[in-house]
């Protein structure tokens, strides 16, 4: 019987988040993901070689723990170690030490798929869906490096995972990631709601695990004409070109604009007609959701916050003003934006006509502006 | 800058007094973060040009208000102002039309910033901006429930 934890082969996670002190807590739960792993790829390792067992010896999972132990500098290395078990009973000699061949495996396909040679063919089938699963919560520019610099080294990676995806011939792919939209119908009672994504404008199925997400999903509940745009981190199903094709669970939400900036876009919209010496338009919902989509890309862009008013035909303008001159946008009730940048000092001025959705090209314009009268 | 008297009608005058102060309602929803919008001081659709004020020599901006808010039962969190030069610095002018007889009841001492010669966009919000600037660095005039902003 082990009655000391050993170590369980290294890692460094490198890159984005691991380039700060600490390890940061939501990626824990990846540990407990290659932990999973680890005992599947163990398991198929185990029926190949007992053929003629139907199932692993009962306690076979419950032989095999991990513990993080410590966490070290540089980026971020955490120390795994497997928690002594008594398993003297449970395993043969060829097979004490399955779980470490199974650590070995992984390792091996990681390698063997970042060089381009695919799954080996022994690979554990029955490991393939855990295999897919490890390293959701990896982003674009992070990776994890096994036993850096022994022969056993491997590294894994978003694109690695996508690799693994696509030759398991998994059509769906699991990942953590931020998505944009709104909430705009919740069945609290069956666990599902359904999210309109900002960038296609369609509209998933989502789950979610805990009934503690209910009342912010209920907070920002809405038809989309008037629903809030929210940033939500979930467990999304991707199509492999990256199509979000449903939301398997709900890790947190928030609105994405700063309260201060959306609660003035919500006074806007309850203005009552006539608002303005008894003329002025009400503002619609589709303009207030267009002025929405460019303060969103104000945001990404940097740009500081305007003033934002009603104006009488039922648009919205921002305004940024400067002591030599002013930057003036207007949103139009016809889907159409302008942007007005003068002087205050001189008969100077450019005014610029654009859709709505050219969000990219508006900032561009707005920052020209500014460039030419901030400071 | 127009012409002195130029297209004025039968009624309407031109202001003279260059420190007379001009009275402009506010709109609560023109004040975001304390800040007053450009659009204050520009004429609107409905305005055809013509950009309501009211004069100090007739009216205190506190009647004005009450009038505004009273009598004719419109919203308005409190008065700024411009005075006669500021309007003519901007190429502008400050006509008084509370003569006219035209069969419209207009405020006591209703008068106008005549903009109806501009015709750019940008040319209407730069004396916009500019005079909003200006009504701005004075501060407020009247605030129900403010003492002494006069």
């Amino acid at each position: 019987m082990g009655t000391e934890a050993r170590g369980f082969g290294s890692w460094h996670l490198k890159g984005g988040r691991y380039e700060q002190r600490g390890l940061p807590v939501e990626v824990l739960s990846e540990f407990a993901r290659y932990e999973r792993l680890v005992i599947d790829v163990a398991k198929g390792i185990y029926k190949r070689r007992h053929a003629m067992r139907q199932r692993v010896p009962r306690g076979f999972t419950s032989s095999f723990s991990l513990r993080l132990s410590e966490v070290r500098r540089g980026s971020v290395i955490p120390v795994l170690e497997v928690a002594p078990q008594d398993s003297s009973t449970l395993f043969d000699d060829d097979d004490s030490g399955i779980f470490e061949e199974a650590r070995l495996v992984i390792q091996r396909a990681l390698k063997s798929i970042g060089e381009g040679d695919g799954i080996p063919g022994d690979f554990p089938v029955n490991a393939l869906r855990e295999f897919s699963r490890f390293g959701r919560s990896l982003q674009a520019n992070e990776t994890i490096e096994f036993d850096e610099g022994t022969p056993q080294a491997a590294s894994y990676s978003q694109s690695i995972r996508r690799l693994i995806h696509e030759q398991a011939r998994l059509d769906k792919f699991e990942i953590e990631a931020l998505i944009t939209g709104q909430v705009t119908a919740l069945h609290a009672d069956k666990g599902t709601f359904e999210f309109r994504l900002s960038r296609s404008g369609k509209v998933v199925n989502g789950h979610f695990q805990s009934d503690d997400v209910v009342s912010d999903l209920k907070q920002y509940l809405d038809r989309s004409s008037m629903a809030p745009t929210v940033a939500m981190n979930a467990v999304l199903i991707q199509s492999m070109d990256e199509e979000v094709i449903e939301i398997q669970d709900v890790l947190a939400v928030e609105p994405v604009l700063p309260s201060e900036w959306s609660e003035r876009l919500a006074e806007l919209q309850s203005l009552e007609p006539g608002w303005l010496g008894g003329v002025g338009l009400q503002v619609t919902r589709r303009v207030l959701r267009e002025a929405e989509s460019l303060l969103l890309e104000f945001l990404d862009e940097g740009i500081e916050r305007p003033y934002i008013y009603p104006t009488e035909e039922g648009g919205v303008q921002f305004e940024w003003p400067f002591s030599t001159g002013e930057v003036n946008l207007h949103v139009l009730p016809d889907g159409s934006v302008e942007v007005l940048a003068f002087s205050k000092t001189d008969e100077r001025e450019r005014l610029e006509k654009f859709d709505w959705r050219q969000l990219h090209e508006i900032a561009v314009s707005v920052l020209g502006g500014m460039a030419d009268y901030a400071g | 800058m127009q012409d002195e008297n130029s297209g004025l009608r039968e009624g309407e005058f031109l202001i003279e007094g260059g420190k007379e102060k001009l009275w402009r309602q506010v709109t609560p929803t023109w004040v975001h973060d304390g800040r007053v919008t450009s659009q204050i001081f520009k004429p609107t659709p409905k305005d055809i040009g013509e950009l309501s004020v009211t004069r100090q020599s007739k009216v205190t901006p506190k009647e004005a208000y009450d009038y505004y808010t009273r009598i004719l039962n419109l919203n308005s969190v409190g008065v700024y102002s411009v005075d006669v030069d500021e309007v003519r610095g901007e190429g502008l002018r400050a006509v008084d039309d509370s003569m006219v007889e035209d069969g419209e009841t207009r405020p006591p001492g209703h008068s106008f910033i005549d903009f109806k010669h501009l015709t750019s966009k940008g040319s209407r919000e730069r004396r916009g901006a500019n005079l909003r600037d200006k009504a701005e660095k004075r501060g407020w005039q009247y605030r129900p429930g403010v003492a002494d902003e006069q």
